[in-house]
């Protein structure tokens, strides 16, 4: 019988509480420990998923506990030194995006995996939302034709009553990174930027100052990329609302738009006959995707499926698949260094607290 | 004695402190950088200091010749992780501080919510069950369990005088609005639970409960109060005082505990059967959520036999407090 793999988590926030939930499900997965700096968070964590052991000495768990994977889910200005411990320790990691902050240190962190053996997974886990993979398959498909642009906004109400962005007695630490809170989102844009067109270069972008008494060093920001045949916008608005994750592709043969924060896909073809007729099918059939999407979101929230997460449940069960079968990581260090390389050109010269 | 409130400014923490100081104590009061501090009363009567739990480095300094920490800080609303992170890691924080101090007595604001109400039944007091499925509960309830966790263990510890006080829902002018007890549609107010007993308690009778817990150390050392007033206020009688003297009119329509209990029984077979054991029903629709509303006779029997507490304001007095601003009855 093979023995499971003992795995750790460090940090036992909210994201940490979605690795646990998602580890628990997976067959030959032992959750050995978790680390927290509070005790009562680490044992909360612990005692909320059956977890055998908690620790606020990291080092100390490293040691005892000798895991072979370790999730890194602090804030992102310790990802690097816990990676790297944790990869000396003889573990794979697998990071919360941004896996780092300073470029330069991703390179130390996959160069020691590399001198180990070891896996070093960065959470790109929208890559793997069954939404993205559709679209994925199409464009690899040619379902999409030539693809001219791709566009990706967030509007993220991070200033909103109750948010943890907007508390001013304690400063989050997303806001202290390169260009504040964008920096948390901006891996999201870069590797789904990356995946649905290729190599790209930066063409412009635009880092708005906030105001004065705004707690985030930029509230809007906007960035345009080329790519061997057009363009791709990617953007991010602190104020706008309601919330939205949008992604849509621009093909010859056919639009594609998603809300990534709903299960909400609609494919727009030309279509055929005169231009009413086109109009009004096209509107039909947009409307029975969004009814679709209506009842699906529904379903997710009744029968408590991971939602936005689903991509990242997907992501950890094919890490560990690799892990066990000694197949290549789901995200390779190539993807991850395509991805912070463009963030890096992105974050140069924009506003920081 | 001199007495450190953390949470000073809360609308509990405002009712404390004046508490404490017609009592004749000294009181520091510990509140957030931001927090604003205009309009309260006592504010040139005490010494005020300003920190975040989470975060500030220099807490043991606020202990200095401090003979009793009352702690109240916690969030209300908020997101999981800004509950646990303010209330559970604020307080494990705080009392880490306070180990290297010479302050040797706490008395912790707890709260109704540590109960566990699917079970309860008839008398609800501090011998009711405490919840056991923690984490089914929302995140204000996981952190007050938390919270009372971690003093018990700092307490036990350290053998340290922790009194812990769970009191009902506090009420009072600016917080008349009791949670959860009129739902309104239109002109209709409809009333949850119509026979049931409100557990509430007047700002003035908590505040005092808290003086008395301080003050009568041997009697209070070790224990848990629930602190609710005698007097049995039903939702019915609290939504009729409230629609008529807060101004908003309305008619009030019943909403019997029992036909809220089927629902909730109806929709959470529903979700069995459609997903098993997984599936999440909105909060109002499960039965966890509807024992809130159950009839229970609430109990302050023990805070009033062993501390002596008798409530300073009935609930008429409480009602011309709230509605009419008269602090003269």
């Amino acid at each position: 019988m093979v023995s499971p793999i003992k795995t750790a988590v460090v940090g036992a926030g909210q994201i940490a509480r979605q690795h646990l939930a998602c580890l628990r499900e997976l067959r030959g997965v032992e959750i050995a420990a978790v680390c927290d700096l509070s005790q009562a968070k680490a044992q909360s964590v612990a005692e909320r998923f059956g977890v055998p052991c908690f620790y606020t000495d990291y080092a100390r768990m490293l040691q005892e506990v000798s895991p072979q994977v370790v999730h890194v889910t602090t804030s992102p200005q310790s990802h690097f030194q816990l990676a790297l411990s944790a990869l000396d320790a003889g573990a794979s990691v697998f990071i919360e995006k941004p896996a780092v902050v300073a470029y330069e240190d991703l390179a130390v962190l996959t160069a020691r995996a590399e001198e180990k053996g070891l896996m070093v997974v960065e959470d790109h886990n929208y890559l793997f939302n069954p939404l993205v993979r559709k679209v994925v398959a199409m464009k690899e498909a040619g379902d999409l034709g030539r693809i001219s642009h791709v566009e990706i906004l967030f509007c993220v109400g991070v200033l909103g009553p109750g948010s943890p962005f907007a508390d001013r007695n304690v400063r989050h630490p997303a806001l202290s990174l390169p260009g504040g809170v964008v920096y948390d989102f901006l891996p999201h844009m870069a590797y789904l930027a990356l995946a649905l067109s290729g190599p790209v270069t930066l063409a412009d972008k635009l880092w708005l100052p906030a105001p004065a008494d705004s707690l985030l060093p930029c509230e809007q920001f906007m960035a345009t990329l080329r790519h061997d045949h057009g363009t791709v916008s990617l953007g991010f608005s602190a104020n706008a609302q309601p919330n939205l994750f949008a992604l849509r592709v621009y093909g010859e043969q056919c639009r594609v738009e998603l809300n990534l924060l709903e299960p909400h896909l609609t494919v727009v073809r030309p279509r055929k006959g005169p231009p009413f007729w086109g109009t009004f099918v096209s509107g039909m059939s947009q409307a029975a995707s969004l009814t679709k999407a209506a009842f699906l979101g529904l379903h997710q929230r009744i029968a408590d499926t991971p939602g936005p997460y689903e991509g990242m449940w997907e992501l950890i069960g094919r890490t560990y698949t690799a892990i066990e079968q000694g197949g290549p990581a789901p995200v390779s260090v190539e993807q991850i260094d395509a991805t912070h390389r463009l963030m890096a050109e992105l974050v140069e010269g924009a506003p920081r607290l | 004695m001199k007495v450190l409130v953390t949470g000073a400014n809360g609308f509990l923490g405002r009712g404390i402190v004046a508490a404490f100081l017609e009592h004749g104590h000294e009181v520091r009061a510990l509140v957030r950088p931001t927090a604003q501090m205009d309009g309260i009363p006592w504010r040139d009567r005490v010494e005020i200091v300003r920190a975040d739990l989470r975060n500030h480095n220099g807490l043991a300094a606020f202990f200095d010749g401090v003979d009793v920490l009352v702690h109240l800080a916690a969030t209300v609303t908020a997101d999981d992780d800004t509950h646990f992170n303010c209330t559970v890691v604020g307080t494990e924080r705080l009392l880490q501080a306070m180990a290297g101090t010479q302050t040797r007595r706490l008395v912790l604001a707890s709260s109704f919510s540590v109960y566990g109400w699917s079970q309860a039944k008839g008398v609800f007091d501090e011998t009711t069950a405490l919840e056991t499925n923690v984490y089914e509960r929302g995140g204000y309830a996981v952190a007050k369990l938390w919270q009372e966790r971690v003093a018990r263990r700092f307490s036990e510890e350290r053998q340290w005088g922790l009194t812990v006080m769970r009191p009902g829902i506090v009420w009072g002018p600016g917080h008349e609005s009791v949670p959860g007890a009129i739902l309104s549609l239109g002109p209709l107010r409809f009333v949850f639970g119509v026979g049931r007993q409100v557990p509430l308690t007047y700002i003035d009778n908590c505040a005092e409960s808290f003086v008395l817990a301080v003050e009568r150390v041997e009697q209070s050392e070790g224990q848990t109060f629930n602190v609710v007033d005698p007097e049995r206020v039903t939702a019915w009688r609290y939504a009729g005082q409230y629609i008529a003297k807060s101004g908003i009119g309305g008619v009030r329509v019943p909403l019997p505990y029992i036909c809220m209990a089927v629902l909730a029984r109806c929709a959470d077979l529903t979700r069995k059967l459609l997903f098993g054991s997984k599936g999440r029903l909105p909060s109002m629709l499960t039965p966890r959520r509807v024992a809130f509303f159950k009839p229970l006779r609430f109990s302050s029997r023990k805070l009033t036999e062993q501390l002596g507490w008798q409530p300073l304001r009935t609930f008429e007095q409480a009602c011309d407090r709230c509605f009419n601003g008269d602090k003269d009855k």
